[in-house]
């Protein structure tokens, strides 16, 4: 067939020609950024630091929350207690709260201690412009205190990636199988090949043609 | 629930017969520089056949892949490459079957076996949305669980593994050839991203009766259109930048939907047509999209014969002048264009109106034109195709068989997309059917807010009842894939012949089926 462009089709009238205009520009999430946060010993710090390039898990609370955030801490805890100590070493958690005007480091820290949260989980609270900078850099919702019910509305799922894989995804730790959980985290931060396939491929030799059989 | 961070489409409710220009709007988008698009410059292309690869004299397969006669080898690779969805557009950076967009067509006959080697030749290294450990499934095909494409049989970069398509049909019983297939990634928990990145592609079958040729002399030969006039048709939305780069939101779990609807990997591309039968595969072959076709001529509707659906050929053709289709749902249409003049332009539209991957919002009534047919020739082209009114005789449904009904509630629960409540686990198998034995499964939605294309492995199923009543005549044929609403729960005529061992089945939302809308079960002899 011809090139369109040497033999253009003279468009019936009637046949739509209107052009299609790609404005848009894919402006990535940013699963490590650099939004600055403050640790419960009132050090302020980055997420992107926090993370140490590490497997990372990104869980927004709020310590008077009695809705979905003390399961996702609890299940979150126990998905950390099941990973191998090679995986959970590589991992990092961060709590961030959704609500820095009430939340003092003091209560986060006390929220922290008595769950005994290991040393690679940080809670921390940012400014509010920072909070609302990093809900919106990973794409994550969450509405601002209702006075009326003094509740925050917000996600139950948390947030994990893997800075080396560039593989993202999300559940929701409240309600969610923490076996199912794990396992899905686990294929995220180590890819599938941690699983033994029933029919491993076979080797191809570099340079060399395939052979049969 | 997460935000709805993708584009919404402009252009089924923006298209129309006027020439409004089409504008992307929302989501994680943000103004660029424009790139503007002129519909109908790129021909339809049609993807390459496979063709069979060179055998190392005095080689061997194994066993496995010569237990049903000598095989026809063909060797597909998996490497990364560049397709362009449009003229006026950059390459896009994907992931491609031989290097074609969509991968090349395999070619099945009747008692021939295929044996696939695939070769993954992606980068070990790769960073960014997509697994390069790569696992493949031949949809709607009757093969081995071990060449089903399970999706923890995967393979690392730099091997390969051989899949065995046996193109036999259960019970021996011909009435079950299909006639349209199709491949494509099946990765645990990565088939959205993988299929995605481009690996997907059609597979035809033939036999005797649907021989592939309209001039088949055989008295049994159908002779459907043929040769250039039996033309795959893969829809396919993506998400573009305007530097052509794919777009993927990997935290969508209710599926992408894209902001271009492409036809076999073009972007509102044409096609010029003699005047005479044209046999059209259609492959809803997106992430989520549904679509919905009809066929203009200006502002008349071109009523079209629908002949197969997924399981192969309809015992009659149904004439239509609108069809909906879910995902991964095949169905092949006729259309004759004998009477139109030379230089009459038709569209083929989808009239689905869809901005997120849940369910469609409405039917346009004018729909988004996604491919013009340029008629030409100043007479009517010779044309000895025929289409008969009896095609591929049903077999009777044989409720004899029948040991066990079982119920299947599709439903979210805790963000996660489930099967009966229970997300997806690979030990334990949700049934345990016999070899030989039939089964009614009646399948349902639980909640409003979304539609759900199951798809069953291993054997074509038959509907019985959508929403308690006979379903519609193209969908009482050999079905892989039935969409489910709320208010359209099916019931199913299921078989498991030929084979024993464990076949999936799942949601093909593959937003769904990576987040664990995916079940098993389990044949046992």
């Amino acid at each position: 067939m011809s090139s369109p462009k040497d033999d253009p089709i003279k468009i019936a009238p009637w046949v739509p020609r209107g052009p299609i205009v790609l404005t848009q520009k894919h402006v990535q999430h940013q699963w490590t950024p650099d939004t600055i946060v403050t640790k419960t010993d009132g050090t302020a710090t980055t997420v992107a630091a926090l993370s140490e390039g590490k497997n990372l898990i990104i869980q927004f609370f709020y310590t008077r929350c009695n809705g979905t955030c003390p399961g996702t801490t609890m299940n979150l805890r126990k998905i950390l207690a099941m990973m191998s100590p090679e995986l959970r070493k590589d991992t990092v958690v961060i709590s961030v709260s959704l609500d820095p005007e009430r939340d003092t480091l003091a209560e986060l820290k006390s929220y922290s201690d008595a769950r005994n949260l290991p040393k690679n989980w940080h809670v921390v609270k940012a400014s509010r412009p920072n909070l609302e900078h990093l809900l919106k850099v990973t794409g994550m919702t969450a509405e601002t205190l209702d006075a009326k019910t003094q509740r925050i509305k917000h996600t139950a799922q948390i947030l994990f990636g893997s800075k080396q894989s560039g593989h993202w995804r999300m559940v929701n730790a409240d309600k969610s199988d923490t076996r199912v959980a794990l396992e899905i985290l686990q294929i995220t931060f180590e890819g599938i090949k941690y699983k033994n396939p029933r029919v491993p491929g076979k080797r191809l030799i570099p340079g060399q043609k395939v052979k049969v059989g | 629930m997460n935000r709805r961070t993708l584009l919404t489409t402009g252009l089924a409710a923006g298209a129309g017969i006027t020439a409004a220009p089409f504008i992307m709007r929302k989501g994680i988008a943000q103004a660029g520089t424009p790139v503007t698009l002129t519909p109908w410059v790129d021909p339809l292309p049609t993807p390459p056949v496979l063709n069979p690869a060179n055998i190392v004299s005095g080689a061997s397969f194994d066993p496995r892949v010569t237990a049903f006669g000598a095989p026809n080898y063909h060797e597909l690779v998996e490497a990364e490459g560049f397709h362009q969805f449009h003229r006026d557009l950059p390459a896009t950076k994907m992931w491609l079957y031989n290097g074609t967009f969509p991968g090349p067509t395999f070619i099945n006959r009747l008692g021939v076996p295929t044996v696939i080697r695939r070769i993954n030749n992606l980068n070990p290294a790769h960073v960014g949305f997509g697994m390069p450990e790569t696992s493949m499934h031949h949809h709607g095909g009757h093969q081995s669980p071990m060449d089903d494409g399970w999706p923890l049989d995967f393979i690392l970069p730099g091997t390969y593994r051989d899949h065995l398509i046996p193109n036999i049909v259960p019970d021996n019983d011909s009435n079950e050839w299909p006639s349209t297939l199709w491949y494509h990634d099946h990765t645990i928990d990565y088939t959205a991203s993988n299929v995605y990145r481009g690996l997907a592609g059609m597979s035809l079958h033939f036999d005797t009766l649907d021989s592939g040729n309209e001039n088949d002399t055989n008295p049994a030969a159908l002779r459907l259109p043929s040769g250039a006039y039996d033309v795959p048709l893969v829809f396919r939305d993506v998400a573009l930048n305007a530097d052509g780069s794919l777009l993927f939101n990997q935290l969508d779990t209710r599926g992408q939907v894209g902001n271009l609807k492409t036809v076999n990997g073009k972007v509102k591309p044409f096609l010029k047509v003699q005047r005479r039968k044209y046999r059209f595969r259609l492959l809803a072959g997106s992430m989520a999209r549904e679509w919905m076709f009809r066929i203009w001529k200006g502002t008349t509707r071109i009523p079209f014969k629908i002949i197969a659906s997924d399981g192969g050929l309809l015992p009659a053709p149904v004439q239509v002048t609108q069809h909906q289709m879910g995902n991964a749902e095949r169905y092949e249409i006729i259309v004759d264009f004998t009477s139109f003049p030379a230089g009459t332009q038709i569209t083929l539209n989808d009239h689905i109106m869809q901005s997120d991957g849940n369910k469609p919002l409405g039917v346009s009534p004018t729909g988004d034109p996604l491919v013009l047919f340029v008629v030409e020739g100043a007479a009517p082209a010779p044309d000895p195709s025929r289409v008969p009114a009896v095609l591929r005789p049903l077999s009777p449904v044989d409720m004899t068989r029948v040991v066990a009904t079982r119920s299947l509630e599709l439903s979210q629960v805790g963000g996660i997309w489930t099967i009966n409540g229970l997300p997806w686990n690979p030990n334990v198998p949700l049934f345990q059917p016999k070899l030989g034995s039939a089964e009614i499964w009646n399948v349902s939605v639980k909640g409003g807010g979304w539609d759900h294309p199951l798809h069953i492995h291993q054997e074509f199923f038959r509907i019985l009842k959508r929403g308690g009543s006979t379903p519609q005549p193209w969908e009482r044929g050999r079905k892989d894939v039935v969409l489910l609403s709320n208010t359209s729960a099916c019931q199913l005529y299921v078989q498991f012949r030929t084979f024993t061992g464990p076949y999936v089945f799942h949601c093909h939302n593959l937003g769904h089926e990576d987040m664990a809308m995916m079940g098993w079960y389990n044949v046992i002899p």
